[in-house]
């Protein structure tokens, strides 16, 4: 289960050299999720909603090593940002974070190619876990 | 004598003594008219004069009756008219004349009684019909009644999930940020030259974060539990005048221009006043920050022929179509520091009132938000008008409170 609690292990800077997409209309969170990811060395590109994201993809193309999205956001939702990188990109994992994550949505990012679907609250050791996960994925070929 | 031959709506089949009365009065009729006729002779007709006791008689005592006394009018006139000085061509022509009027009386009898049952069949119909629509008009209020709770219940509901996103978000940043914080105090604790600005920031991160859960939880709390209206007399543009004036100084100071335009044919109402104005503080509140630079605030009451109206107008930012459409959503906003909420409970007050709100705007020109009451929900009955506090006395005072029974019962 998702404990709150748990300290941060110290697995030092991890994500040195990546460069991370992160979406959320959330500024607070958005803002939380960059200095976690900073921390670890990544750089980090925030994106307030999907068709900022969507720029960030194109004008990135091939820098781009990992998607950290939302889904409710306003005028267009993670799912467009999912199918875009699913389009566009497909080496690039996508990890949806939401607040609404219900077994319908949680199927539907699978079946759009989501890499792993997390649920807010996320503590900092889970999220790292996960994307550390994915950035060493990505070297591989892409799962299904 | 009972020599009424109005309907009497009260009246039903089985009255006897009635039925007793109206027979005798018939009777007496009878030998009334006989005795008229034996004495006006074969000169004066009276005739005609046989129909009222044949009429009284099948009125009050049903066909049976009458004919009997069709028949017994018919002898009355023959046995008059053999007694009288008369000579026929025909010995039989006195009898044939008898039977012809014997006919004519059971006719008129006759119709007579069909009347009388078709007019009974339908009062009785008439007072089924009333109870089935007071009936009617129970279900109607009492479904209205369970539609409006199942309505709210349903926004709360629909809202349930929304809540648990609104605070799930700064449950997600503070979860982050305090582990963020606990990097900072390590970093604070092994070196003297690490700044605490760092932890300060973070700090004040967790506070917002903490007010906004604050907020979107009292928001939803009021909009779950809406205390039930209380109604009372309220002279409208006298209780609106002193509101306005009371907010008067916060709309100086926002450089916005109050406007006032009352309609004078407005009588009292029986509303709920405080949560009316709370209605329309939060809409005023609206214009005014859609006017950031100053302008316009027109409140305007005005009312038709059924309906009351209220209408708040700025002449600020205006509102996009695509808004336009989620304005009364839950949780929809475009202040950055807005619950979302605001505009939801100002529906749900109106409509628990019984109201409508509507809003339209043009871009850049301004706002207008229009509340309309149908009349009859604030008990306004339109003959008796008072306008303003001065020139009436409580002892006028119009009867409280119309229900929607009140038309059926005075109908």
């Amino acid at each position: 289960m998702n404990t709150l609690t748990e300290p941060l292990s110290q697995e030092g800077k991890s994500l040195t050299g990546k460069q991370v997409l992160v979406v959320d209309d959330d500024k607070a969170l958005l803002l939380a999720l960059t200095k976690v990811l900073r921390n670890e060395g990544a750089v980090v590109l925030p994106a307030g909603d999907a068709s900022e994201a969507i720029r960030f993809l194109s004008l990135n193309f091939g820098q781009i090593d990992l998607v950290l999205t939302d889904m409710r956001m306003p005028n267009a939702s993670g799912k467009c940002v999912l199918s875009a990188v699913r389009g566009a990109y497909h080496n690039v994992p996508v990890i949806v974070i939401t607040a609404f994550a219900t077994d319908a949505i949680r199927e539907a990012c699978t079946a759009l190619g989501a890499f792993a679907f997390l649920e807010k609250p996320v503590n900092t050791s889970t999220l790292l876990g996960e994307v550390r996960r994915a950035v060493g994925h990505a070297a591989g070929p892409k799962p299904s | 004598m009972e020599s009424s031959l109005e309907p009497n709506l009260l009246m039903t089949a089985s009255l006897p003594r009635y039925r007793v009365r109206g027979v005798f009065g018939a009777a007496l009729l009878v030998v009334l008219v006989g005795v008229v006729d034996y004495f006006t002779g074969r000169e004066l007709q009276v005739v005609p004069l046989y129909l009222l006791p044949v009429g009284l008689a099948t009125w009050v005592a049903g066909r049976r009756t009458g004919l009997v006394f069709a028949a017994v009018c018919a002898l009355v006139w023959l046995v008059c008219d053999l007694t009288s000085n008369g000579e026929y061509i025909h010995a039989f022509d006195p009898y044939w004349n008898a039977a012809g009027l014997l006919m004519t009386f059971s006719f008129v009898s006759w119709i007579l009684s069909a009347l009388r049952g078709a007019l009974v069949f339908l009062e009785h119909k008439v007072e089924l019909r009333t109870t089935e629509l007071r009936e009617e008009m129970l279900k109607r209020r009492l479904a209205e009644e369970a539609r409006l709770q199942s309505e709210r219940l349903a926004v709360v509901g629909t809202i349930a999930a929304q809540v648990a996103h609104e605070v799930r978000n700064p449950l997600g940043s503070m979860t982050l940020n305090m582990d963020l914080l606990g990097l900072e105090i390590s970093e604070l604790a092994e070196s003297s030259k690490h700044s605490p600005e760092e932890c300060h920031f973070l700090i004040s991160q967790f506070r917002q974060e903490l007010n906004r859960i604050k907020q979107v939880v009292d928001g939803y709390m009021t909009m779950a539990r809406m205390p039930k209206l209380e109604t009372r007399r309220l002279f409208l543009h006298d209780y609106l005048g002193q509101k306005l004036q009371l907010i008067a100084p916060e709309l100086e100071a926002a450089k916005v221009q109050l406007v006032k335009a009352f309609d004078p044919s407005i009588p009292a109402v029986e509303a709920d006043g405080d949560k009316l104005w709370q209605v329309l503080v939060n809409l005023i509140r609206n214009a005014r920050q859609a006017m950031p630079d100053g302008g316009q605030l027109t409140v305007r009451t005005h009312q038709t022929e059924s309906e009351l109206e209220i209408s708040v107008t700025d002449t600020g930012l205006g509102i996009d179509k695509e808004h336009l459409a989620k304005l009364f959503t839950p949780f929809f906003t475009t202040k950055t520091d807005g619950t979302g909420l605001g505009l939801v409970v100002v529906q749900q007050v109106i409509s628990e009132m019984g109201g409508q709100i509507t809003c339209q705007s043009v871009k850049a020109k301004g706002t207008t938000f229009l509340i309309s009451f149908p009349l009859s929900l604030l008990g306004i009955k339109l003959d008796s008008i008072p306008l303003h506090q001065e020139t009436r006395t409580d002892s006028d005072a119009p009867s409280l409170k119309a229900n929607a029974n009140s038309f059926v019962a005075s109908a």
